[in-house]
């Protein structure tokens, strides 16, 4: 019989959303936005990094309460004034005793935020305040020795540290750490113990993908005598130089990284920011969602225009605009790209969903922005994953090419050393972006398999 | 509240199609009424005049206020106190249960909450005693697509229950189901009607099913009333004036 009878019904409890375990990573990113910004350093960055990331645990409905607000703003206040005590005025080499030194303010930061996770919602295993905490020390320790071996740091060791330095210190450490702490948040809220491998995988993909640049000065030789039997012109391109004037008779040596750097910005800014904006976009251009005629009509002719032009034209006509050499002007070109192909993707998913769940919306009084939201996205969102991660791809060898017209990034150094017949340095330059392109695609392919 | 008066209602579909016509007839609040037809006869453009999801003209008034050409947010704040359950339920079968009744607050709350998913604790309340109501709130984290059928269809109606409506409308809503189910989902709506008062207009194909669970019964035939009247009125007679032509099992249910 089927009575209605309340007391006797169990709710269950509502499970974490998998979003939430990316809670941290989200934390240290936006983080890195504010402090890039404001540029504190010590007490008042530890205050901030405290808020932000309760700001991103509110967002993620882990936490709620005031309390909680203060644990994180002490955590972050003692890890980063610790921080800032240990580098602050130092001078010589952070070699990897020092590393480890300074990121126990991560550590300490690390286990507050894990402590809170762990408060608030006792769903997450306790395992998860050590898993932060170690995820975010070890990251910090890893990034700050893997950096200043590869030589990135290298004009620090030169010098006392400022402040100045410590803030970009800090910026590159949120990123690199909170894509480890992520990862073992997924980790330690399932098995600790049989994610292990996954979790160290997720925390080391960027610092092997660092080492696996200075890998390659190893198998020189090896790779020396193969090129030798094909021809004279091997000898102009080998061995690659990787340092050279940045002009000509000044000591300033010229760094591949930085430009490459300038890639991968422009790809990532032009991936997001077309990707995000696409979105809106495409449920105009699919008559399925479309508010009205009017509106699918002009959707579908701007990004008919968008596409028919070439991401080369797009970097063209941006270089122009904002200035030659300019990765602004990529960044603006790899958007265009990016919400061409995004839009068109997404919209013909939309064409197919089934419109049961609009109509319903719809019955129930929603808005037209609610009942695409609750009714039409998710339908759509794997598929908005996977076209994502793959427009990612696309463009990073996009982002290179389109630095040949002007638009900045790596490929704006490739067509300058080419243009001066640096054989061995373009060889270089073109190693790195060989190494890169193919560990993204990787990294790509894993991620859509784990997502969708 | 509840009421609803259609006054000389008719309904033409951009084709040129009218499904309705000229159709004037009151329902009272709490009022548990049936409408039967052969399939074509505009028993569901009857209910979706009523929350304006189809062109109609004349007049039909929801708890006093005009549904034939309201605005936009008229309409909404209409519909919000409308709610409306499905023959194919018209889940989001990627959501889970939950998030499907919370469709049924979208309407109450503001927009800058819907487009966070910051759902107020009210709300979420609301949804999670809609689903209590019918029996599915231990699968309220489950996702739609893995529940059986009459399951889905629950949680249609704890959709609808989530708005808190003044009137429920019912799309052929068993007419995906099984026979025990399908018992099953009337029953619940019956209960809802009887202990909540809301009232509840039910499309139904099958005439045992109506002559079972219905008090007022209303007769579709090529988009026309033909026959309007208590349930315990009704017999084989009327019902071929109804569909024209004789009972046959396939009319039947069980």
């Amino acid at each position: 019989m089927n009575t209605f009878a309340p007391e006797t019904q169990v709710r269950p409890t509502e499970p974490p959303r998998a979003v939430r375990y990316l809670t941290p990573l989200a934390a240290g990113i936006a983080a890195t936005g504010v402090i890039g910004l404001a540029g504190p350093v010590g007490p008042l960055w530890g205050t901030l990094v405290g808020l932000v990331t309760f700001g991103a645990l509110f967002w993620a409905d882990i936490t709620r309460r005031i309390l909680d607000a203060g644990i994180l703003v002490a955590a972050g206040i003692a890890g980063m004034s610790y921080f800032d005590w240990v580098l602050a005025g130092r001078s010589g080499p952070i070699d990897f005793k020092l590393s480890l030194i300074a990121a126990v303010g991560w550590v300490v930061y690390g286990a507050g935020t894990g402590f809170v996770i762990h408060r608030a919602q006792p769903s997450y295993r306790r395992t998860i305040i050590g898993a932060q905490a170690v995820a975010w020390g070890g990251g910090a320790t890893l990034a700050l020795f893997t950096a200043t071996a590869m030589g990135v740091l290298a004009p620090l060791n030169a010098r006392q540290i400022s402040n100045g330095d410590i803030q970009e210190l800090t910026i590159g450490l949120f990123i690199v750490t909170g894509l480890a702490a992520a990862g073992v948040g997924l980790g330690a809220n399932f098995s600790f113990a049989t994610r292990l491998p996954s979790l160290f995988a997720s925390g080391l993909v960027l610092v092997v993908s660092v080492m696996a640049y200075n890998e390659i000065k190893f198998s020189t030789a090896a790779i020396a005598t193969q090129l030798g039997r094909i021809g004279e012109i091997a000898d102009d391109f080998w061995p690659p130089v990787w340092k050279w004037p940045k002009s000509l008779g000044q000591p300033d040596t010229f760094n591949i990284i930085e430009p490459f750097i300038e890639t991968l910005q422009i790809a990532i800014i032009g991936a997001v920011t077309g990707n995000l904006l696409a979105l809106p976009l495409a449920f105009y251009a699919s008559r399925m969602t479309a508010p009205s005629n009017v509106a699918y009509r002009i959707a579908k002719g701007f990004l008919n225009v968008v596409r028919t032009i070439p991401d080369l034209v797009w970097g063209i006509f941006f270089a122009t605009a904002v200035g030659f050499g300019n990765p602004f002007a990529g960044a603006l070109a790899m958007i265009m790209f990016s919400l061409a192909i995004m839009a068109k993707l997404l919209s013909e998913t939309v064409d197919a969903i089934d419109i049961g769940p609009l109509e319903a919306g719809r019955a129930a009084g929603a808005r037209h922005t609610q009942v695409i939201q609750y009714g039409a996205f998710p339908q759509v969102k794997p598929n908005y994953v996977a076209y994502a991660l793959y427009i990612f791809e696309l463009n990073i060898r996009a982002s290179v090419v389109i630095g040949f017209v002007g638009a900045g990034g790596i490929g704006r150094l490739l067509n300058e050393r080419r243009n001066f017949f640096q054989w061995d340095q373009v060889m270089a330059i073109v190693l790195v972006i060989f190494v890169s392109v193919l560990l993204i695609e990787w990294f790509s392919i894993w991620a859509r398999r784990k997502l969708v | 509240m509840g009421s609803i008066e259609f006054t000389n209602t008719s309904v033409t579909y951009p084709g040129g199609l009218v499904a309705l016509k000229d159709v004037s007839l009151s329902i009272d609040e709490g009022e548990f009424v049936v409408v039967v037809g052969l399939s074509g006869a505009g028993k569901s453009t009857m209910l979706r005049a009523i929350n304006g999801l189809v062109p109609v003209s004349g007049s039909v008034m929801v708890d006093g206020r005009e549904v034939v050409g309201a605005s936009q947010s008229e309409l909404r704040a209409i519909r919000s106190d409308v709610g409306m359950i499905f023959q194919t339920f018209n889940l989001v079968n990627r959501s889970r249960v939950v998030n499907n009744a919370l469709m049924g607050r979208l309407s109450k709350i503001p927009r800058w909450r819907s487009l966070l998913g910051l759902w107020p604790a009210e709300d979420k309340e609301i949804a999670l005693q809609s689903l209590e109501r019918v029996n599915i709130v231990e699968k309220a984290y489950v996702r739609a697509s893995d529940l059986s059928g009459g399951q889905q269809q629950r949680v249609g109606i704890a959709r609808a229950l989530a708005q808190e409506p003044q009137i429920i409308l019912a799309d052929e809503p068993v007419a995906s189901l099984d026979p025990v189910t399908s018992h099953m989902v009337m029953r619940d709506l019956q209960r809802i009607n009887r202990d909540l008062g809301i009232t509840t207009l039910i499309n139904l194909h099958f005439l045992d099913l109506a002559r079972q669970y219905g008090r007022r019964l209303i007769g579709l035939n090529d988009g026309r009333v033909v026959f309007d009247g208590d349930i315990a009125d009704v017999d084989d007679e009327v019902f071929r004036g109804i569909y024209g032509r004789a009972i046959t099992p396939d009319d039947l249910l069980d």
